[in-house]
């Protein structure tokens, strides 16, 4: 169906934009890529009164048009973009500008510029009960009749104003055509022969394209030329003219306001986000307390994941057992229920944890708290190259790499953004979640407690604070592989804390559930049939042979006494050992036998280096060949009794488990994360870099952990 | 008595006198640092940098370095508290007219209007 109206949403970071976004268009939401820059868009489709669709377009949160950050930008293009193509833009599409009321002074900075660039603008006051029960009271129709342009009050947490806001969207919005001036000389002067150029008045936007010629979009480049040469006919302290123009700006904002807002009452809420500052922000209790929220955190993703966990392993058990016994006997059945069947239950048996992971961070980030952190961290951040900004992406590296090497974009200063990106796949992310979910219970006893803490609980939190360290460790020394003369800044707002809507939590699990998904399975899908194919087909007539070795052992019956079944399990091996798997990991394992890895783990590592999670799917690949059923669960079973034909002992031994997790917490195996750093830094040098310093720390640290307790 | 933002300590307050050269001056600026305008640090993070400040009614976090930037007068007639009888919603009434930040002040005969208001 096409879409009848474009909206973009615009607006000051935590102005509850996200809110409105996921009040209008609900479930119908998608994340593509920006035409022309290559940056995710989140975008959706809202239902209209009177029937069709409008495209809901989701930007970053700015305020101020002028960009200093790579985020800034994406917005910026974005909406001189629009500019330049006018005309023809501006019947159907409509800029919805989100401003929290109970900040809206600074809000109204950028409302007036996007007004000035002439674009059909609609002003939303959002929160609007906070703003009431601040005792804060604006006078709407002089608001609208001050900016020229409709208000609308919503509350996006009830719902309350979104039908007012769409009627208001179905009218044709003014446009105005202001021409404008400059008060100093010679920006007046330049500006007005750039319009001339066009034969038109200055306008606002000239300014703005003066100001920032080199941020212009790729879409405008004879423009960007134009605006390039003008420029340099007289040097202009540019820094200086926009601090001035927004002086006077805000000035003018003042004047009316003081007609528009009263503000009698104190400010309750203030004053409780105040108090809760002074527990979270204090000097010692602070940093106990983010360090107690990150524990429970990981505690909680443990033990609740648990019964979900098990209800999807007898689920693919059942789906395993059920097209066993529908499907047709021949290879291509026991690729699908062996190869991808079994692949992918290993994997998606791990949704559970990455929900519960992801929900949480969600809910530090929506109640304010996120901000905290960087404000309790900027200073040792700093001291290791790093910027309190990087905090949040690092810490949602904890959920995934991909996502937060793209958050990295509200860092200003290109080395702290460059160290902050190379370090960040040192966090644990969710994808290893599976990997040391498994090896930790092959390890380590289950329901062991030390005092009231689960054992295998402790250990895991011990691998995400090994990440941690690690990565700050490898800033400390990468930070002198780059060199930058750019000024560093932090400049962050603090919001008042509130209590997190949980759709907008919500939303945003599902969206990146779907994301690890989708990501995660079509690899998966792949690999699974590529690995089933070269594990059951080999060099030469040797598998064949043992293949006919092994069904004469299954005509005799040898499932049914304890001495056939370990002469069919080690004709399995053989036949696995004579596959192009095995002679894969064959060749590989001299190269891995000092960390205390067999052919088998190499196979694994073959795999899982496009994606981590792919470990689990492949083990379970492999333990279930020859097998007619498989059921996850059994995956456990099968590698705890693996035992090693040379020595008799078992291969998963505790010193291998640990080499193997030390292994997986360093190594990047991750084809989406090079390829993100790939693209965010533009360079090749960059993902080689994190490629190999990674690769080097994983060897290096799995060979210690292994000599070091076997 | 003239000094810097970064000088001041915890719930001291001030008017911004102005900001110096420095290329964070103008995101300073749109971050609602302006000549004139009452400003309060709240608290300094324990490790003594950054520091937290009320400005135009939100909480903003600075660095010290940013902190410095930004010139400010401490006089005792300035209300520790926004929402004081005597504190006014609109900046300059503290301070001189004329800022060292803006271009030559508008004259009568400036052209309308740039903002469309």
């Amino acid at each position: 169906m096409k879409d009848t109206l474009r909206v973009w949403l615009a607006g000051n970071p935590n102005s509850g934009k996200s809110s409105l976004f996921n009040r209008l268009t609900g479930l119908h939401q998608k994340v593509g890529n920006y035409p022309g820059v290559t940056v995710e868009q989140y975008s959706g489709r809202m239902p209209m009164p009177g029937g069709g669709t409008a495209e809901v377009v989701d930007l970053p949160g700015i305020y101020s048009l002028f960009p200093e950050t790579e985020d800034e930008q994406v917005a910026f293009q974005l909406l001189m973009e629009q500019v330049r193509a006018s005309s023809a833009f501006s019947a159907a599409t409509r800029v919805v500008v989100v401003a929290d009321a109970s900040s809206l002074r600074r809000n109204l900075l950028l409302i007036t510029q996007l007004s000035d660039l002439n674009l059909p603008c609609v002003l939303v006051l959002n929160k609007s009960d906070m703003a009431d029960s601040a005792g804060i009271h604006i006078d709407v129709p002089a608001l609208s009749a001050a900016l020229g342009m409709p208000v609308v009050t919503t509350n996006a947490r009830s719902g309350e104003g979104i039908d007012e806001l769409k009627q208001t969207l179905l009218q044709a919005l003014p446009v105005h055509r202001y021409p404008w001036f400059s008060d100093n000389p010679e920006v007046q002067r330049q500006i007005s022969l750039l319009a001339q150029g066009e034969g038109r008045p200055a306008e606002y936007r000239d300014f703005v394209s003066l100001m920032c010629h080199e941020r212009l979009p790729d879409s405008c480049t004879s423009w960007a030329e134009l605006c390039r040469t003008q420029a340099q006919t007289a040097p202009l302290d540019r820094g200086k003219i926009r601090a001035a123009e927004t002086v006077r700006r805000y000035e003018r904002i003042a004047g009316f306001m003081k007609h528009i807002r009263r503000d009698p009452g104190t400010v309750n809420r203030k004053a409780s986000s105040a108090r809760i500052d002074r527990c979270l922000l204090h000097p010692v209790g602070g940093y106990a307390i983010l360090f107690a929220l990150l524990f429970l955190m990981f505690q909680a993703i443990f033990s609740w994941a648990t019964l979900p966990m098990e209800l999807i392993e007898s689920l693919f058990g059942y789906v395993g057992g059920l097209a066993t016994d529908l499907l047709p006997e021949g290879w291509f059945s026991r690729m699908l229920i062996d190869g991808l069947l079994a692949g992918l239950g290993g994997v998606l048996v791990f949704i559970p944890q990455i929900s519960l992971l992801f929900f949480f961070l969600g809910i530090l980030e929506e109640s304010g708290y996120m901000s905290r952190v960087s404000f309790l961290t900027d200073r040792l951040m700093r001291s290791v190259g790093l910027n309190g900004r990087s905090v949040m992406p690092l810490i949602g590296g904890f959920a995934c790499a991909v996502p937060s090497i793209m958050a990295t974009r509200s860092i200003n200063n290109r080395k702290e953004r460059l160290l902050t990106i190379l370090v960040l796949p040192l966090m644990s992310c969710s994808a290893r979640l599976p990997v040391y979910t498994l090896l930790i219970s092959i390890c380590l006893p289950e329901n062991q407690w030390l005092g009231v803490f689960n054992v295998q609980g402790l250990v895991l939190m011990g691998l995400y604070v090994l990440g941690l360290l690690t990565a700050i460790g490898a800033a400390l020394v990468l930070r002198w592989l780059i060199k930058t003369r750019e000024t560093s800044f932090f400049m962050l707002e603090m919001p008042l804390y509130q209590w997190p809507v949980w759709r907008n939590v919500a939303h945003m699990v599902g969206q990146r559930l779907q994301g690890f998904v989708m990501k995660a399975g079509k690899v998966i899908v792949v690999i699974s049939i590529v690995l089933w194919v070269l594990s059951n087909f080999g060099p030469g007539k040797r598998m064949e042979s043992l293949q006919a070795e092994l069904d004469a052992q299954t005509v005799l019956g040898a499932s049914s006494s304890p001495d056939g079944m370990v002469r069919k399990a080690i004709l399995e091996q053989k036949l696995l050992a004579a596959s192009w798997a095995g002679h894969a990991g064959k060749f590989l394992e001299p190269a891995i036998a000092p960390l205390g890895f067999d052919w088998k783990i190499g196979i694994a590592l073959l795999t899982s280096f496009a994606a981590r999670e792919v470990f689990v799917g492949t083990m379970a690949t492999m333990y279930s060949l020859g097998t007619e059923d498989f059921q996850v669960s059994e995956l456990r079973g099968r590698m705890l009794s693996e035992v090693n034909p040379a020595t008799g002992k078992p291969v998963y031994s505790t010193a291998t488990c640990f080499s193997l997790l030390v292994f997986y917490a360093f190594a990047l195996q991750c084809m989406s994360t090079l390829a993100v750093t790939r693209r965010e830094t533009k360079s090749w040098l960059w993902p080689a870099v994190q490629f190999f310093y990674m690769g080097a720390l994983a060897y290096i640290g799995s060979l210690l952990v292994y000599s070091g307790l076997s | 008595m003239t000094t810097r933002l970064s000088e001041l300590k915890p719930g001291q307050a001030a008017v911004i006198r102005r900001l110096g050269t420095h290329p964070l001056s103008a995101k300073l600026t749109e971050m609602g640092c302006l000549p004139g305008e009452w400003i309060r640090v709240i608290r300094i993070a324990p490790p003594g940098d950054p520091m937290s400040i009320e400005i135009l009614g939100y909480q903003l976090a600075l660095r010290r370095m940013e902190a410095e930037v930004i010139e400010v007068d401490v006089r005792p007639d300035i209300p520790q508290h926004p929402k004081d009888p005597q504190h006014p919603h609109h900046p300059k009434e503290f301070s001189e007219p004329s800022s060292s930040m803006s271009e030559p002040p508008l004259s009568n005969d400036t052209p309308k209007e740039p903002i469309a208001l």
